[in-house]
């Protein structure tokens, strides 16, 4: 039973903070974001910074292992040639 | 370590390790990251204030010249072609590397200069930093770009001069190279975000 309320109460705290922001206008730009264009800039901006560092350490990640994977085939076949 | 040391320190039959990537490319990769997140945020920035505006350029404000700059930027693609063309003589024999990366630095020089004469139409027109949000922006973002192709070409200019004397390192050439292209892939999208 009470840790029902205190599931609730932690629900019903979690929609407030949720909420919160678009009423107290605490974000920095809210004031502005009242236009669908500006709403519709906000969120591809948004994706575009969280998305694009992901994308490029993805790609380095890629890269790295390509070239670990080069180095390697390159030893192995200095390797065999060493041994034959 | 000599070869003393080595044995001293138990390392005289250690693997030989291949270096994946040389230092200073390394170096550049992670530099040429996070100037592509700072450009990310400029352009984020200048798309959300873009959006809000009532009219676009702000009253008073002169349209930027897209058909005049894209001469600019077909000199600066050319110039990042003309370099590709120089790392694969570099490759087959340095010495031919020397007239791609020259007509490289040409076609860069050119990209600056020209903008440097957008810039003081810009300024006659009207268009200061202060001006509007238009020319706070316009100067903020291009000016950062132009600083770096600024600083780029003067990497260019040294790594063409160290081809002359024949001695010019594959590692700082790669860095070289790394720096260019961020500077000409990041262009066209500065370009189609601003000017229109």
């Amino acid at each position: 039973m009470r840790s029902n309320i205190r599931h609730r109460s932690l629900g019903l705290l979690a929609f407030l903070i949720l909420m919160s922001p678009s009423v107290a206008e605490a974000c920095a730009v809210c004031f502005s974001g009242r236009s669908d264009e500006q709403r519709e800039a906000f969120l591809i901006t948004t994706g575009f910074l969280t998305f694009l560092p992901l994308i490029l350490l993805g790609l380095a990640v890629l890269a790295f292992i390509r070239r670990v994977r080069r180095i390697e085939a390159e030893n192995d076949a200095v390797a065999e040639r060493v041994r034959s | 370590m000599n070869e003393d040391s080595l044995h001293l320190a138990g390392m005289e039959d250690a693997p030989r390790r291949s270096q994946i990537m040389d230092s200073r490319a390394l170096g550049m990769s992670i530099f040429v990251f996070t100037e592509i997140m700072l450009f990310a945020g400029f352009i984020s920035a200048f798309t959300i204030i873009r959006s809000g505006a009532m009219a676009w350029p702000p009253p008073g404000q002169p349209r930027l010249p897209m058909e005049e700059t894209a001469v600019n930027t077909a000199a600066l693609l050319a110039s990042g072609v003309a370099l590709a063309i120089a790392h694969r003589a570099y490759k087959r024999n340095r010495m031919q590397a020397r007239w791609p990366l020259l007509a490289s630095i040409v076609l860069g020089s050119m990209f600056v200069a020209l903008q440097g004469v957008e810039w003081i139409g810009m300024l006659r027109a009207g268009l200061t930093l202060t001006s509007s949000v238009l020319g706070s922006f316009f100067y903020t973002i291009i000016g950062l770009h132009a600083l770096h192709a600024v600083v780029a070409l003067g990497m260019l200019v040294r790594a063409w001069l160290q081809l002359n004397q024949g001695r010019l390192q594959p590692g700082l050439f790669l860095a070289t190279q790394i720096f260019w292209y961020f500077v000409v892939g990041v262009w066209p999208f500065v370009y189609l975000r601003v000017y229109p």
